[in-house]
C-alpha cells in the first residue's frame, strides 16, 4: 500500500506560480470536473484568491496512473511562501518525503525561497527541481537552471521546464514525484502515530485536524489521545481530500487525511501534536514543531464595544490553525476593551484582522504596529513593552533595547548601492556581501526589525524593479535611542496613537504624523486640534477646521429617495468612525501611525 | 394634495444637471407628449381622492410647450380633478423661451405663478453654467412677467459658482430685486457628477469655492433677503408673507402627491412611484391609453414614514411639530427620538419651543448632520 503513495510539498516564492501548478495537476488527476474547477482552487480563502496570493494551499489527494501503468496516491501538503510564515514550511515539510521547487523562470531563486530549501534538505527531503512560466518573454529557463545548480546543487539536466499556466510539462513533474520521491514507510502494525499539521473549526464538526499518518491505523470510532493534553476523543470522521472531503473507514500509516472527533474546545488540538491510539498509546511522540513566537503586537479592538466577547470567541477559532497568533485582553482610554495580539508580521496582522471581519462579521480598529522593546529601568528592573502607551516615565528609563534581524536580501548585483543605501536609511549596519552566481548578490544586514516592518519590503522592490527578495531571522536585542511619541486631539492624549520612534526620527515623524491626522480627520462641528509631543514638549500642531457646510440644497419631491439615499450612506460613514471624546476618528486613522516613513 | 406634471424636454442642457431630459427634435413630439399627459392624468384620476390644492409644471422645459399645449393640459386637470379654493398653478421659465405675448398667453392659459430660472444675471455665470440664456433676457423677461399680469412669481439663482464673489452675488441679489419679486429660490451649486461642470472640475479648469466662503454666501443671502422684507422659509427658500410656493410646501409637510409626466415621480402616502424613462415607453403606452411603466422608488413603513417626515419638515423655518406627529403617527416626537434630539440642541443644531422643534440658523447650511441622524 505505502508503495503507491507520494507525500509532497511545493516550495515556491509568492508569484512564482504554485496555485496554477497546483491547478494543473488537480485537472490532469482527474480530481475536478470542468464544472467544478475554478483559477487558484486551493486558496482556500476568498482573501488568498483576491490578493492572488497564496498564503497555504489546502492539502490535496490525487490519484495518477503513471507511465508504468500503476495508479498512485499523490498528498500535497503545501508550504506558505511568505517570510511571514515561514514557520509554518516546517510543519508541512515534516509531513512529507519530497518536495518541487517551482521557480519562476524569470525572476530566479528568491531569498525566502532559498531559505525554505534549506530546511527541506535538512529534513532529507527529495528535491524536484521545476523551472516554471517558461512561456513568459522574458523567460531564460537555462540560467535559472543553472542557478538552481549553483547554489542549491540540484542536478541542471534533471530539472523540469514547464508553464502551468498553459500546462507544459506537467506530466513529466507527476512522473518524477512517483519516480524520485521516496514512499513512506510507517510500520502499520506499530502504535499508531499521526501528526496533526493543520486544522480549523468547523461549526457542524467542531475542530478537524489535517493529519498525516506515520504509523499504525486509525479508523473511524477508534478513541484517540492528543499526546500532548493527555486528552482523549472519539473519532466520528475520518476522510481525505480530493480536493472535496471524502469520507473513508480508515487512514494507515504513510496515508494523508482529515479527522474530526467532536472536538470543541479549539485548544485541544494544537498543530503539531500527535495523536495516538488511547487503547494502545505510543510512548514518544512525533517532532513537533518549534513554537513560534510572534514579533509584531497591535491591539485589535471592535468598532462596537458590545463586540468584545464576539472578538475574544474569533481570536480563539482563528488561532486554531494559527498557533502563531497570540492575543490577551487590554484596555484603551480611547478605544475601550480589546486585545494586543501578536503576529509573525504585517501581512500575518493584516490576513488576521480581515478574516476576523469577514469570517466573523467584525468591525475591527487596529492601533499601529509595534515590536517588543526591552526597557533597563533605572532601579535595575527590567520590562518588555508591547504597546506603546505602556511605555513607561523616561525619567525611570535607564536603557531601551529593540529587536534586531539579520536580513539577508538576494539582489542581481547592480541594485547593490541602492539596497545598502536603503539599508543604511533604516538604520542597518553592514554584515557581509556575497555572490552566489556571478550576477545575483546576498547582502545582509543587522537592521531593527521595527524598520522591516513598515515599508522595507515595498522599498526593496521599488528600488529593483520587483528583483530583490528578502529573507529575516530575529537576532536579539541592541540598546537603541527610542522615544515614545504622544498624539494630542484638543489637549487629550490618544493612548492609541502613540508610538515609539528613533530619536533621530522623532521629530520628522511627529509632523508627519499630525499633518497625516489633519488630512484624514474630518471635519467636524468643532475644530479639532492635533499635536504630537514627547514628553511634555509639544513638537508640532495641526487643525482641523470646524464643518462649515454639509447641506442639500435642493430637495423636491421627484428626488425625495435619493436625498435620502444620500443621507443614509452619510450616517453609514458615521458607523466607521470612532468616537474619542468629542472627536470623531476614521478608524484606519490608527494604523497610519505606522505608514508615515513611507510618505518620505 | 398637488399635481406635478414634468416636461422633460430642453434646448440644451444645462452643464450642473443631471436630471432626466431630452432634446427637441421636432414639434410632433412635444404633441404626442402633450397628448400622452393628457392621457395620463384621464387614466390616473381615480387615484386621488381628495381635491388638490395645487398644480406644478416643471422640468425640463416646460416653456417649450406653446400656450395652447398648457390650456389643454390644464383643462384636463380641472376636468378630471375636483379642486379646491383657487389652486396655485406655477409653471418652470426659462428665459430664453418666452417673450411678453407668450407670457401673456400662458397667463390666460390659466398659469398663475411664474418660476423663472434666471441663476444669474452675470453673463460670465450663465456661461459657466451652460445656460442657453444671458442676463439681458432674464431682465427683459422679468420685466414682462409683471406686464403679462403675474403678481406671483419667484426668481431661480444660483449661487457657490466658481470663480464667484462675495461682492458679485450681493450684485445679482440686488438685481434680482429690481423686480420685487415675490419670491425667491437662492441654491447652492450642487455638483452632479458625470456633468461637464463637474468634468471641468476635475479637469481643474474650474475650482469650487471653499466651504467657508460657500456658507458666507448663504447666510449673507439670509441676511440680505430678510432685510428686504423675505421670510427666509426653508432652506434654501425665501418669500414675502404669504407668498410661499404652495406646491412645494406641500413636499416638505409629507403630503402625497401626483406625477404625471415621464419622469415624474408619485407619492400615495407610503409608496413613491417614478413614470420610468425613457420618454418613448412612455408616449408610446399612453397614445395607446394603456398606463406607463413605472419604478417603485420606495415603499415605507409607519417607522420610515415618520423619518420622511422629520426629514422633510426639518427643512422648513417652522419646523416640525409635536402635536402634528401625535395626531398623524400616534408618537411622541420628543420622547421616541430623545437621544438625538438633546444630542443635536447640545450642539446648538436644534431648537425646541412650544410644541415645535425646528433647526438653528447655523444648523440650516449643516443640516445634514441633523437629518442623517434621523435615519435609520
Amino acid at each position: 500500500m505505502q508503495e503507491r503513495i507520494r507525500n509532497f510539498s511545493i516550495i515556491a516564492h509568492i508569484d512564482h506560480g504554485k496555485s496554477t501548478l497546483a491547478d494543473r495537476l488537480l485537472q490532469i488527476t482527474g480530481a475536478l470536473t470542468a464544472r467544478e474547477m475554478r483559477e487558484q482552487f486551493l486558496d482556500k480563502m476568498d482573501l488568498e484568491r483576491e490578493k492572488g496570493i497564496t498564503i497555504k494551499l489546502q492539502p490535496v489527494r490525487l490519484n495518477y496512473t503513471a507511465r508504468d501503468g500503476k495508479t498512485y496516491i499523490l498528498n500535497l501538503i503545501d508550504t506558505p511562501g511568505h517570510v511571514d510564515f515561514s514557520y509554518e514550511v516546517s510543519r508541512s515539510l515534516a509531513a512529507c518525503e519530497g518536495a518541487l521547487l517551482v521557480v519562476d523562470a524569470s525572476q530566479g531563486i528568491e531569498a525566502q525561497t532559498l531559505a525554505n530549501v534549506y530546511m527541506a534538505m535538512d529534513l532529507n527531503l527529495e528535491i524536484i527541481g521545476v523551472v516554471n512560466k517558461i512561456d513568459l518573454p522574458g523567460a531564460e529557463p537555462e540560467v535559472v537552471k543553472q542557478e538552481m545548480e549553483d547554489v542549491i546543487g540540484l542536478d541542471k539536466r534533471e530539472i523540469i521546464a514547464i508553464s502551468a499556466k498553459l500546462g507544459t510539462g506537467i506530466e513529466d513533474v507527476l512522473e518524477a514525484i512517483v519516480a524520485k520521491i521516496p514512499p513512506p514507510h510507517g510500520d502499520e502494525g506499530a502504535e499508531l502515530r499521526a501528526l496533526i499539521f493543520d486544522s480549523y473549526f468547523d461549526s457542524y464538526k467542531g475542530a478537524i485536524s489535517y493529519i498525516r499518518v506515520d504509523s499504525g491505523v486509525l479508523r473511524k470510532g477508534d478513541i484517540i489521545r492528543m499526546m500532548a493534553t493527555g486528552k482523549d476523543f472519539e473519532v466520528t470522521e475520518i476522510g481525505v481530500l480530493s480536493p472535496f472531503m471524502t469520507t473513508v473507514e480508515s487512514l494507515s500509516a504513510g496515508e494523508v487525511g482529515y479527522l474530526a472527533a467532536a472536538i470543541k474546545n479549539v485548544a485541544d488540538t494544537k498543530v503539531g501534536d500527535t495523536i495516538t491510539g488511547a487503547i494502545r498509546p505510543a510512548t514518544e511522540p512525533l517532532e513537533g514543531y518549534q513554537e513560534v513566537k510572534p514579533v509584531v503586537y497591535c491591539g485589535l479592538y471592535p468598532l462596537e464595544n458590545t463586540d468584545f466577547e464576539k472578538l475574544r470567541d474569533a481570536l480563539e477559532k482563528l488561532k486554531l490553525n494559527d498557533s502563531s497568533l497570540l492575543y490577551e485582553p487590554e484596555a484603551s482610554d480611547a478605544l475601550g476593551l480589546g486585545f494586543r495580539c501578536g503576529f509573525l508580521g504585517l501581512l500575518h496582522l493584516e490576513i488576521v484582522r480581515e478574516r476576523l471581519e469577514r469570517e466573523y462579521d467584525l468591525t475591527l480598529l487596529a492601533t499601529a504596529p509595534s515590536v517588543i522593546y526591552r526597557i533597563l529601568l533605572t532601579d535595575k528592573s527590567e520590562v518588555y513593552v508591547r504597546n506603546p502607551s505602556h511605555w513607561p516615565d523616561p525619567q525611570r528609563i535607564d536603557k531601551v533595547m529593540e529587536p534586531f534581524v539579520k536580513a539577508s536580501i538576494m539582489v542581481p548585483n547592480e541594485y547593490v548601492g541602492t539596497i545598502m543605501e536603503l539599508c543604511q536609511e533604516k538604520r542597518g549596519s553592514f554584515i557581509n556581501m556575497e555572490y552566489l552566481t556571478p550576477h545575483r548578490v546576498m547582502i545582509s544586514y543587522n537592521l531593527p526589525l521595527a524598520e522591516i516592518l513598515v515599508d522595507f519590503f515595498d522599498g526593496l522592490k521599488s528600488r529593483t524593479k520587483g528583483y530583490a527578495s528578502l529573507d529575516y531571522d530575529v537576532r536579539g536585542y541592541e540598546v537603541s535611542e527610542l522615544v515614545k511619541l504622544d498624539i494630542m486631539l484638543n489637549g487629550e492624549t490618544v493612548d492609541a496613537l502613540s508610538s515609539i520612534a528613533h530619536k533621530d526620527k522623532s521629530y520628522y515623524r511627529g509632523r508627519a504624523l499630525v499633518e497625516r491626522l489633519r488630512k484624514i480627520i474630518p471635519r467636524q462641528m468643532y475644530e479639532v486640534a492635533i499635536q504630537a509631543s514627547i514628553g511634555n514638549r509639544v513638537i508640532a500642531r495641526e487643525s482641523v477646521k470646524a464643518m462649515r457646510k454639509d447641506v442639500l440644497a435642493k430637495c423636491y419631491g421627484g428626488d425625495i429617495t435619493r436625498k435620502k439615499k444620500l443621507l443614509e450612506k452619510q450616517k453609514e460613514g458615521k458607523k466607521r468612525m470612532k468616537q474619542i471624546g468629542r472627536v470623531e476618528i476614521p478608524r484606519d486613522a490608527f494604523m497610519t501611525v505606522m505608514a508615515i516613513d513611507s510618505d518620505k | 394634495m398637488g399635481i406635478y406634471i414634468h416636461i422633460p424636454f430642453c434646448l440644451h442642457k444645462c452643464d450642473y444637471c443631471d436630471f432626466y431630459s431630452v432634446p427637441v427634435t421636432n414639434l410632433s413630439l412635444l404633441e404626442d407628449y402633450t397628448c400622452s399627459v393628457i392621457n395620463e392624468l384621464k387614466l390616473r384620476k381615480n387615484e386621488i381622492d381628495c381635491p388638490f390644492t395645487t398644480v406644478y409644471l416643471g422640468g425640463g422645459t416646460p416653456s417649450l410647450l406653446s400656450p395652447v399645449q398648457i390650456e389643454r393640459i390644464l383643462a384636463t386637470v380641472f376636468a378630471h380633478y375636483q379642486s379646491q379654493g383657487e389652486p396655485e398653478i406655477s409653471m418652470e421659465t426659462n428665459p430664453a423661451t418666452v417673450n411678453l405675448t407668450k407670457l401673456q398667453d400662458l397667463r390666460a392659459a390659466g398659469v398663475n405663478r411664474m418660476s423663472i430660472g434666471v441663476q444669474s444675471f452675470s453673463d460670465q455665470d450663465l456661461k459657466t453654467l451652460g445656460r442657453i440664456h444671458n442676463g439681458r433676457d432674464a431682465s427683459a423677461v422679468l420685466s414682462d412677467v409683471s406686464k403679462a399680469g403675474f403678481d406671483n412669481f419667484n426668481i431661480d439663482l444660483i449661487y457657490g459658482l466658481p470663480g464667484q464673489t462675495l461682492a458679485a452675488w450681493h450684485e445679482n441679489l440686488s438685481q434680482a430685486m429690481n423686480f420685487n419679486p415675490p419670491h425667491v429660490s437662492a441654491y447652492l451649486l450642487q455638483l452632479d457628477q458625470s456633468t461637464p461642470l463637474a468634468r471641468k472640475i476635475e479637469a481643474g479648469i474650474l475650482n469650487m469655492l471653499d466651504d467657508e466662503l460657500e456658507a458666507s454666501l448663504y447666510y449673507f443671502t439670509l441676511n440680505y433677503l430678510q432685510g428686504q422684507g423675505y421670510q427666509h422659509y426653508e432652506i434654501s427658500n425665501f418669500a414675502k408673507p404669504n407668498r410661499e410656493c404652495q406646491h412645494n410646501l406641500l413636499y416638505w409637510r409629507g403630503s402625497r402627491y401626483l406625477g404625471i409626466g415621464s419622469g415624474a415621480v408619485s407619492f400615495d402616502g407610503q409608496q413613491r412611484n417614478l413614470n420610468q424613462p425613457p420618454l418613448d415607453n412612455y408616449i408610446e403606452a399612453l397614445l395607446d391609453h394603456r398606463l406607463p411603466p413605472i419604478k417603485i422608488l420606495e415603499t415605507m413603513d409607519a417607522g420610515q414614514r415618520i423619518i420622511d417626515v422629520i426629514i422633510m419638515g426639518l427643512r422648513l423655518t417652522e419646523g416640525i411639530s409635536r402635536d402634528d406627529f401625535q395626531q398623524r403617527f400616534g408618537i411622541d416626537l420628543l420622547k421616541d427620538y430623545q437621544d438625538i434630539i438633546s444630542n443635536c440642541q447640545l450642539q446648538g443644531l436644534l431648537e425646541l419651543e412650544n410644541d415645535r422643534m425646528y433647526l438653528t440658523k447655523r444648523a440650516y447650511f449643516l443640516s445634514n448632520q441633523v437629518l442623517s441622524q434621523f435615519i435609520d
